[in-house]
């Protein structure tokens, strides 16, 4: 659409639109303003609008309040939806009765790169949809998105899946191969082995709190599309108040070095660093020849940038210490684990309680009530039925729907439905993944370890994908036994028709059905450096933590909520454990001020 | 011609071919007197090949279709038949009705007076001078065109000239109607938006005919002259004065550069024999007689002339053929020609002949192939290639695939000209030899087409298709057609099994249709089909199989519809194991937008816990006034009585009207709306803030734990500052301990008020970190050291920056070695 425009976002997409498309990408093509979509309208004096969203049917409502209002001042209007036209939602605009006024395209957007070695596809929706309300479309998505990359480097010989989901995903490449005929896929293949991951398969890590730095900033303060907007003094000489933004990506280079580790070894990092620099700057001293000069001031630029994120970091690792030296944070932690070691239920249990008690935020306790059921398969009745009187009367009774919603998903459920035979304890011992005393490991060990991520837990899914890419090449057939008592199918093939890749290391593409955590990412990263023979690559719906990951579930009660900020943020009375400042709530017609975009 | 037989006249008839050497239709034109007094009164239609056989003969129905005034073929040879009441009707050739449309009633108000068909369009003029045009067959949108300011009454159509340029050839993009009318001196170009006037002089135009590329007129016009123009008018081509009044009956192009006029018999006053005149580019002209009529076809290189007995092809000689074959030509390519000749004679000097034109031999081997290609005469192209073939043995890097591919566009040419189509190399190369398959398999020879792709290399699967869409039509056992079709079709991948599945389905062999359907690999082409067969339950299996939400919504929805006089039937399919992902997606769907329904079904599924959930779902909204809200969750609270596992959450809705009743009356008392909605807890912490009595009520009323109660009165009362009620609150045994006492003042800043408390504290590892909360180190070590406590000594020490505090601690330490 020439001339000059609108455009319309759907919450979900600022972010990745912000990646991709630069506002000074989309102000050179007569964007003039942004707006977040909400349900009311509002009004403008430019002639064309557009609405970029997803084919969500409550966002086709809300389109549908907005074009009624902007149709009576005659405006050009079209609406994208991102990846694709689906049919429900035209049949949505069609009932609303604005089909004719408007042009309806799609926008093809899936994997977008979120670094050098993750890439999503940034709907975090996506388990919700699939375990929830039933809707595969993003599977689908999922899938397409892989037969893009075959087509790009080749036929992947070897997958391996494991969980419903990830099953589903496989029977559609599958078809789609079939669909589109093989000549389409005659590169050679430079990616050995494609794992799909059912998050469904490991509910138990996002529960748990990550210990990475970049996990604790997540956890603490939230990281949207990599960019960390700090509460606190951190950035030099901007105050907090003028909402300065920190890109957190591997061209950090101070941040590459200490994101992936736990926060325990972050400190002597950063001292480390900090002699290097200085080290070089001192070396200032020491120029004689008119070359060492003209190479030093070659490398100046890049030192006072290293020297700037130094400050920057140091602030927020003293900060997250300050947070996470808290009583309150540790006490959450150790409940957490004391469910993981599962010995005695009832201390946290009693735990649970207290935090109901003091009203402390929703989804703290539902993420601890999660993490006991899924380790204990289910709650027992009395407590099940304690928690959900307690917690009705603590927050409200809208809290009764987000406790279906969270039982329907299987994550906080009563003991006895479902007579899967399950014992977390024959998890956590035959996979050794619980090692107390990882953190007295000496500095290089811990360093790598990927119990490390959490303080001692490593995260199941990334310890199966270790295992599927054992040197002896078995796979998983030698936990055959404890991978039959996680949920879904688990199928290791060899795809047809497809050649081997060249010897060498293997490229592995770690595929996260309905997310992955920060802590995840790093220590598929520990792996990376540590194995001989493979190198893993990430791709995933949405990075995630416990927090955004519950909250997606619960949304649509929250949506249609009264008490919005009550139940969610949770005035908790005393002292909250959330020391994440309050999200922004948007306001109808809120201009989306920035994207992300204007840092690269 | 075989139809001689059949005493076709063609004067007779409306006559219609398609091009590159396509079939011919004909059919009696109801305008014309009927001749032969023994027919039946039916309007046939018949579809001969280009030879004149019949491919087909069907009847044209009268009664309910109008009169047929104008036949013409498409672009993907179908018969495009347009009647006097502005219904167009496409059949394939074999007298099938592919679909039809109709033009907007006003055409048949203000009555045709000319069609004109295309290969993708049709175009009719009205009467009252308007044209309406559908560009586009394959989406049928009849647009009008700008109106022609004349007046006048026609009614006879051969009066009007008027041609079409398809908007692909149109400078515009658009398209553009040509038109000349008796009577008037100029010539009229009409598009969307405005109707032209070309300001002419030499009119009235008779005929008007557009080149087959769309960018030259050839008009007669009034003094007896072919005039050829530019189709813009800016640049005039040629023109040649015919001498003769009389406008010819059919003008034609013959390729890009030359016209062909004709005159019939009757014109001319010469007894049965017909005139035909090709005039060239350069005014040459060449007369022809025929006896009898004939009627001319246009091709992109030449014209075909079809007489009652005959079928000819008329072309100016191509150029690669002229060098060869005219007499006495020294070009390379005849030279070569002659030393080939010589070769085989087995004459010296043949060599002697090749080494003459040993610097163009590559050029001369290339004209050969070409003029082999251009050529029908198996001999002659033989010869052509065999002299080729021997020129090229003595080039030094000559590329071979050019004369390999020769040979099999020859072949292709031979093998498609033997089933009466008479294509030339030019068109088989504008064609492309996938349209030509696709011809083939229109006339129903399959065969033929299919090794051609084998031979060509081109995927078969449409043939196969097609193919196996003709053969669901035989009779025949379904098992056995079954068996013949798949043992054809599993041997190629992408293969169309819906399509050949709706085919057996459209003649009624159902279950054959659906054994084809369980073949077909993509959901979204068998989905819609099942719907279409009344199969809903095997359509919302496949959908689901597929996992493509889209179209389990599809079916999904079509149920919903269908059985909506019926729901517990949708519902019980629905509640089936196997589909519950439709369900949550109908689920999904009904609780954006029909709440009711997904009560029903709850309800229906002996589901009331959801139904439940539902009503407490619509109760939340602030909108719904409180009776409202109330009656919806009695409805809950019933609804989840009456399964025993959910007595929980039926208490919790009667707990939750008790509430919502006690926070109506607190509101009312206070005159605002603070209360309603909150939370018990909130409700009580707030009674508190404002000094309510009803807070003790409420504890006892809903049982809550003295636990709870303990949290909320000491943060609602640290809250109001209320030091004095705190301190009377803590008189009594806390069940919390005193910590959150400590918290409570620490966090508004009363730490004189937090000391009170710490003494109370009964766990030493929180009474210390509370005392460095409060920044007494000097108590936090007092404590710690009383416990020879080592670790939380050590602690203190981290978390102090008082030097002197340090070196007490490390002295403490060192007595506790």
């Amino acid at each position: 659409m020439a001339g000059d425009k609108i455009l319309v976002l759907d919450d979900q997409l600022v972010g990745p639109l912000g990646l991709v498309a630069p506002s000074t990408f989309l102000k050179e093509n007569g964007v003039k303003k942004i707006f977040k979509l909400t349900d009311k309208p509002f009004d403008t004096d430019l002639k064309n609008v557009i609405y970029i969203v997803r084919p969500r049917m409550h966002l086709m409502k809300w389109i549908g309040n907005q074009v009624s209002h902007f149709k009576k001042a005659g405006k050009n209007i079209s609406v994208f939806l991102v990846p694709r036209k689906t049919l429900i939602c035209e049949r949505i605009l069609e009932e609303i009765g604005i089909v004719g006024d408007i042009k309806v395209g799609e926008f093809a957007l899936d994997l977008i790169p979120m670094d050098d070695d993750i890439l999503s596809m940034e709907i975090p929706s996506s388990f919700k949809e699939c375990n929830l309300d039933g809707d595969l479309s993003s599977l689908y998505y999922v899938a397409r998105s892989i037969m893009k990359l075959q087509s790009f480097y080749g036929l992947i010989p070897h997958i391996k899946v494991k969980g419903e989901n990830a099953r589903n995903v496989y029977d559609m490449v599958l078809r789609m191969r079939k669909q589109v005929g093989s000549e389409v896929f005659n590169a050679a293949p430079e990616i050995n082995t494609l794992i799909l991951i059912d998050r469904k398969v490991d509910l138990i890590t996002p529960m748990v709190t990550q210990h990475t730095y970049e996990g604790l900033i997540d956890e603490l303060f939230g990281i949207k599309h990599n960019i960390f907007q700090p509460q606190f003094q951190c950035v030099p000489d901007v105050p907090p108040s003028s909402n300065p933004k920190v890109l957190l990506n591997s061209n950090d280079n101070i941040y590459s070095r200490i994101r992936d580790l736990n926060q325990q070894l972050v400190g002597r990092s950063l001292n480390k660093s900090a002699l290097e620099i200085d080290k070089k700057t001192q070396a200032k001293k020491d120029l004689k020849t008119v070359q060492q000069i003209k190479e030093f001031t070659e490398k100046l630029p890049m030192l006072q940038e290293d020297k700037k994120n130094l400050e920057i970091h140091i602030k927020i690792a003293e900060h997250i210490n300050h947070l996470i030296g808290k009583s309150s944070f540790r006490k959450y932690v150790q409940a957490q684990l004391e469910a993981l070691g599962g010995d005695d239920e009832r201390t946290v249990t009693s735990y649970i309680e207290e935090m109901i008690d003091k009203q402390e935020p929703l989804i703290k306790v539902l993420r601890l009530l999660c993490l006991q059921s899924v380790t204990q398969n289910g709650l027992k009745k009395v407590n099940f039925e304690n928690f959900r009187r307690d917690i009705v009367q603590s927050y409200g009774i809208e809290s009764l729907l987000i406790l279906n919603n969270l039982d329907k998903c299987g994550l906080i459920k009563k003991q006895g439905e479902g007579n899967r035979k399950y014992s977390w304890r024959n998890f956590s011992t035959g996979l050794f993944l619980y090692k107390e005393d990882t953190m007295e490991l000496p500095d290089d060990k811990s360093r790598t370890d990927i119990h490390a991520v959490h303080s001692g837990y490593a995260p199941l899914s990334v310890t199966l994908v270790e295992r599927a890419m054992a040197e002896d090449g078995k796979g998983w057939n030698l936990i055959a036994d404890l991978l039959e008592h996680l949920p879904g199918d688990r199928v290791e093939v060899v795809q047809k028709g497809a050649m081997d890749t060249q010897p060498g290391k293997k490229v592995v593409l770690v595929y996260y059905i309905g997310g992955i955590t920060f802590a995840e990412l790093s220590a598929l990263r520990y792996l990376n450096e540590v194995s001989q023979h493979c190198e893993y690559i990430v791709a995933t719906t949405k990075l995630i933590n416990g927090d955004t990951f519950l909250e997606t579930l619960i949304e649509d009660v929250d949506n249609s909520s009264r008490f919005k900020k009550r139940a969610v943020s949770g005035l908790s009375l005393i002292q909250s454990i959330s020391v994440q400042d309050d999200r922004n709530v948007s306001s109808p017609g809120d201009e989306v001020k920035s994207d992300g975009g204007d840092e690269k | 011609m075989e139809w001689t037989s059949e005493n076709v006249n063609l004067s007779d008839c409306l006559v219609c071919a398609a091009t590159y050497g396509g079939p011919i239709a004909i059919t009696r034109d109801p305008r014309k007197m009927l001749r032969v007094k023994n027919s039946d009164g039916k309007q046939y239609i018949y579809i001969y090949t280009c030879a004149g056989k019949l491919l087909s003969k069907f009847e044209w129905l009268l009664s309910s279709r109008g009169s047929l005034i104008h036949i013409g073929f498409s672009d993907e040879e179908a018969l495009i038949c347009v009647s006097d009441d502005g219904q167009v009707f496409l059949y394939d050739l074999f007298g099938k009705t592919l679909f039809q449309f109709s033009f907007v009633p006003e055409v048949k108000e203000k009555e045709i007076l000319k069609v004109t068909t295309w290969g993708n369009g049709v175009a009719i003029l009205t009467k009252d001078f308007h044209v309406f045009v559908v560009s586009d067959l394959d989406a049928p949108y009849c647009e009008k065109l700008s109106m022609v300011p004349v007046v006048g009454e026609y009614d006879d159509e051969k009066e009007i000239a008027m041609c079409v340029i398809p908007p692909e050839q149109s400078t515009t993009n658009q398209i553009e109607i040509i038109l000349g009318l008796p009577q008037c001196n100029t010539i009229y170009l009409v598009n969307s938006e405005r109707c032209t006037d070309m300001k002419l002089n030499n009119g009235p135009f008779a005929k008007i005919n557009a080149s087959p590329s769309g960018d030259a007129l050839a008009t007669f016009t009034e003094d007896g002259a072919l005039w050829v123009v530019k189709s813009d008018f800016t640049e005039n081509h040629a023109e040649f004065n015919t001498k003769s009044a009389a406008p010819p009956h059919q003008v034609a192009w013959c390729g890009e550069d030359s016209v062909c006029l004709y005159w019939e018999p009757e014109q001319i006053n010469r007894e049965g024999t017909s005139l035909l005149l090709m005039i060239g580019p350069n005014g040459d002209h060449q007369k022809f007689a025929y006896e009898g009529p004939i009627f001319m076809v246009t091709e992109i290189d030449g014209v075909r002339i079809i007489t009652n007995d005959g079928c000819e092809f008329l072309q100016r000689v191509p150029d690669p053929s002229f060098d060869i074959f005219r007499i006495g030509s020294l070009t390379p390519s005849a030279v070569l020609y002659d030393a080939y000749t010589e070769f085989e004679k087995k004459n010296a000097s043949s060599i002697k002949n090749i080494r003459s034109i040993r610097m163009q031999l590559s050029g001369a081997v290339k004209s050969c192939l070409e003029a082999a290609a251009h050529e029908f005469d198996h001999s002659l192209q033989r010869k052509l290639l065999k002299a080729a073939s021997y020129g090229k043995s003595f080039c030094e890097d000559f590329d071979h695939s050019e004369f390999v591919s020769t040979c099999q566009t020859v072949r292709v040419m031979n093998a498609v000209r033997e089933y009466e189509i008479p294509i030339t190399f030019a068109q088989y190369q504008r064609l492309t030899p996938k349209v030509l398959i696709d011809r083939l398999v229109n006339r129903q020879l399959h065969y033929l087409a299919y090794r051609l792709c084998d031979y060509l290399r081109i995927k078969p699967a449409s043939v196969l298709v097609h193919w196996a869409r003709a053969k669901v039509c035989e009779e025949g056992e379904d098992g056995h057609l079954l068996d013949l079709i798949t043992d054809k079709l599993k041997k190629v991948e992408g293969v169309s099994y819906a399509s050949v599945a709706s085919m057996a389905h459209r003649v009624g062999k159902k279950s054959l249709a659906i054994k084809l359907l369980e073949r077909e690999e993509r959901a979204a082409e068998q989905v819609p089909l099942l719907l279409n067969m009344g199969e809903s339950k095997k359509a919302l299996s496949q959908a689901v199989k597929s996992g493509e939400t889209d179209l389990v919504y599809l079916v999904l929805l079509n149920m919903k519809k269908k059985l909506a006089s019926d729901p517990s039937r949708f519902f019980s399919i629905v509640n089936e194991k196997e589909f519950a992902v439709a369900r949550n997606l109908l689920l999904t769907y009904c609780k954006e937008n029909d709440l009711n329904y997904l009560k029903l079904f709850y309800n229906a599924s002996e589901m009331p816990h959801e139904a439940a959930a539902m009503s407490v779902f619509e109760s939340l909204s602030m909108e719904v006034p409180l009776n409202e809200q109330i009656k919806l969750l009695t409805i809950a609270k019933e609804s989840y009585n009456k399964k025993k596992e959910y007595t929980v959450d039926s208490r919790a809705c009667e707990d939750q009207i008790k509430l919502l009743n006690i926070q109506n009356e607190l509101d009312k008392q206070l005159g605002k709306r603070l209360f309603a909605g909150l939370s018990l807890s909130d409700t009580i912490y707030n009674c508190i803030l404002i000094g309510d009595k009803n807070e003790a009520k409420l504890k006892s009323d809903f049982k809550v734990s003295d636990k709870r109660y303990y949290w909320i009165k000491v943060a609602a009362l640290a809250k109001l500052d209320a030091w004095g009620k705190l301190e009377k609150f803590a008189a009594k045994k806390s069940p919390i301990g005193y910590r959150p006492f400590v918290e409570a003042c620490i966090a508004r800043g009363n730490n004189v008020e937090a000391l009170k408390y710490i003494m109370r504290v009964t766990d030493v590892n929180e009474k210390v970190e509370l005392y460095v909360e409060l920044q007494r180190y000097k108590e936090a070590i007092e404590t710690a050291y009383a416990q020879e406590d080592a670790d939380l000594l050590r602690y203190i020490k981290g978390k102090t920056t008082n030097n002197q505090t340090k070196q007490t601690i490390i002295g403490l330490l060192e007595k506790l070695k």
